[in-house]
């Protein structure tokens, strides 16, 4: 059986420490490979057990993906104790020592800049949720064309009233995409004005459906100020049914994704 | 941030998993005071030195969904 290269993260050479936890094998055995001034911190894994057509397979099976989703991050995470290395997502894989040493070489001088961005930071993510009920209120107060369909169907006589309320539900769609682009734009702005640090926003469209959320890169000393101006959030949208969720701090995954600013 | 650190699988995996790294399948997972997560995972594998060959695979970003 082939032995391949699972990657976790990406340092500096002579910086990476293998940390003393379990690597996705659920082994210790860390290899570090290294070429000119950078290193990677992999673990050896059967390619068997690591081949495309296997992960397609297991994907459903949320007791192998975790384990190998948190052994992954308390990896990262270790690493990330004692130096700035680029954490890399799970299931990055490498065919053998060469293609990975083939792949620091290429890329040496991105890398380098993606280390020198994430030195010192840490991400945090700001997910915002919905409570429907208070939302859809606050949807109905935030879109005046709303409101004046509300006040014409109040006044208007019932065959009348009845399509202006059907014509409600259609405009409710649209205010509700529209008010839910303006909470993540004033939400942004606040975490900008307040933070001044590098954001990514994630809608609802890039998030395919799924909640939207905003991820802050930040200094790690400055961590305690990103819970204040989230409680601030908090106090400012909680009367709208906006619930907002604070996580981290996570290792720089998203903004080492990320192509140069 | 969360009380206890006690990082969700949820949020693992949305980290961890994110686009264009993630797996084909569907599956329901009851989380926390997360209820029932529909997770539409379409993992594509970052598989750094064959991107080609992921890329003819993948044939689709990553999709997923929250169903209440």
């Amino acid at each position: 059986m082939a032995d391949i290269l699972y990657v976790y993260a990406i340092g500096v050479a002579g910086g990476l420490r293998a940390p003393s936890v379990e690597g996705v094998d659920g082994s210790s055995a860390f290899v570090v490979v290294e070429q000119g001034s950078l290193e990677a911190l992999t673990s050896r894994v059967d390619e068997a057990e690591f081949s495309q057509e296997e992960i397609d397979r297991k994907s459903t099976d949320l007791d192998w993906l975790g384990r190998v989703g948190y052994r992954h991050q308390e990896v990262v995470a270790a690493l990330r104790e004692t130096s700035d290395a680029i954490p890399l997502r799970a299931f990055t894989l490498f065919s053998g020592r060469e293609a990975l040493r083939g792949y620091l070489e290429r890329e040496a001088e991105a890398l380098g800049e993606v280390l020198e961005r994430v030195r010192g930071r840490e991400e945090w993510t700001l997910q915002i949720g919905f409570d429907e009920r208070k939302w859809s209120r606050s949807v109905e107060s935030r879109s005046p064309a709303l409101a004046r369909l509300a006040r014409e169907a109040e006044k208007a006589p019932e065959g009348r009233a009845y399509l202006l309320r059907k014509k409600m539900d259609e405009e409710r769609r649209n205010a509700a995409r529209e008010a839910e682009q303006q909470l993540v734009a004033e939400i942004e702005q606040h975490l900008a004005s307040a933070l001044g640090a590098p954001m990514v926003v994630e809608s609802r469209q890039k998030r395919s459906g799924t909640f939207p959320q905003i991820d802050v890169l930040l200094e790690r000393a400055r961590s305690p100020e990103i819970d204040s101006v989230a409680s601030d959030l908090k106090n400012r949208y909680g009367a709208e049914g906006i619930e907002l969720t604070l996580t981290g701090p996570w290792p720089p995954y998203t903004f080492v994704a990320e192509k140069r600013p | 941030m969360t009380d206890d650190r006690d990082l969700s699988l949820v949020e693992t995996l949305d980290h961890l998993l994110d686009r264009g790294v993630v797996i084909a399948g569907e599956a329901v997972i009851s989380v926390g005071d997360v209820d029932l997560l529909y997770l539409g995972l379409n993992v594509v594998l970052a598989n750094v030195d064959s991107l080609t060959r992921a890329e003819k695979r993948a044939g689709g970003g990553p999709r997923r969904a929250i169903e209440e």
